[in-house]
């Protein structure tokens, strides 16, 4: 038993090199040069990537702290992106769960749940007996982990020695991958409308208050693409 | 910033931020739908919030990003989405082809004597 629980968190790891692991890497390494080029030690973009390890919300507070945003402002947006974990947590947990699991591998995977981690999952594991499912996925998340850890510190020392346009480029990278990751998450019409209306309002917000930007943006045209489809039909 | 109390409160403030959603979601897993009306404001609210981001980090760059002109920029990401719905979704790909099209128009832009 214990022998196919190592060989499954094994496996999961290996899982780790796939094209989710490889999107990551990217990822961090985009935030890695992010860090470095806010003026923001390593420590606090390594210590965000291992305690917080969800990229919007590191994202999110490192642009706030850069810009000398208070502290509970930059909480309180980094919050406001992370309750999207709460659904997904809640429809992965219920895949992973069975009676031989104990309670630290739960509570150990649910500190990995991320919109990557959660689209592999929901892939991979109903694959497996229930059994194994847990230790694959623990397997594959600190994977993840040294991937993203890794990715951050080449980033950020990528950024203070490339050459600057190459470094400009870089900081591309993050803006583009959420851009394009809201195609793929977005798929409800609520969703769709809320990326639209959040897109269109930031732009004229951030040319008068960089600052209220997110805030704004997100919380009104978030609640008018929601009220917008509320009314009319159902989701979907 | 660089003494050790402010980046430990800030990764402290970053945690407390995040995972009580995650323990949240380990307790309601059993019973919360996800279909729910508040989940769907919720999701409608962090959605437009990131495309909020995404606007903010391309009008208001950090780092060396600042000193590129803003239309390159916006071409970039326009180039990256094309190829995203050309190439059956490839995001990888799809990223590359943004960074290739940007580091392409800054070298063109440094040619013209950069008219942008």
């Amino acid at each position: 038993m214990i022998a196919h629980q190592r060989q499954q968190f094994i496996n999961g790891a290996r899982t780790s090199l796939s094209p989710a692991g490889m999107v990551l890497f990217l990822t961090f390494f985009a935030y890695g040069a992010l860090v470095a080029s806010s003026g923001l030690p390593l420590e606090l973009g390594l210590g965000l990537t291992i305690f917080v390890f969800a990229i919007p919300g590191q994202v999110v507070l490192v642009d706030e702290i850069a810009r000398g945003s208070s502290l509970i402002a930059a909480g309180l947006l980094t919050t406001l992106t992370a309750i999207r974990l709460l659904p997904l947590a809640v429809s992965l947990l219920p895949v992973i769960r069975h009676p031989s699991n104990p309670k630290w591998m739960t509570l150990a995977i649910a500190h990995f749940i991320a919109v990557t981690v959660w689209l592999q999952s929901m892939i991979d594991l109903p694959k497996l007996p229930s059994e194994h499912r847990a230790s694959h996925c623990l397997g594959f998340c600190l994977g993840l982990l040294l991937f993203t850890s890794v990715g951050t510190v080449i980033g950020f020392y990528a950024a203070q020695y490339l050459p600057s346009q190459l470094a400009a480029a870089t900081l591309m990278i993050t803006p583009i991958y959420f851009f394009l990751s809201l195609f793929q998450t977005a798929k409800r019409k609520t969703d769709k409308y809320a990326f639209a209306l959040g897109g269109t309002m930031a732009i004229p917000l951030t040319i008068w208050e960089p600052n209220f930007a997110l805030i704004g943006s997100g919380l009104i045209g978030g609640t008018i693409a929601y009220l917008m489809t509320k009314r009319r039909e159902p989701n979907e | 910033m660089s003494n050790d109390i402010s980046v430990w409160l800030i990764v402290a403030i970053g945690f407390l931020a995040t995972e009580p959603w995650r323990w949240a979601g380990v307790v309601f897993s059993k019973g919360l739908s996800e279909e729910g009306e508040l989940i769907a404001w919720v999701r409608a609210v962090s959605t437009a919030l990131i495309a909020a981001l995404v606007m903010r980090l391309l009008i208001e760059p950090p780092g060396s990003l600042e000193n590129t002109p803003i239309i390159l920029r916006f071409l970039s990401l326009l180039s990256a989405t094309i190829a995203y719905f050309l190439f059956q979704r490839k995001l990888v790909l799809s990223i590359f082809i943004g960074l290739a099209t940007f580091l392409l128009l800054i070298y063109l832009n440094g040619l013209m004597g950069s008219p942008l």
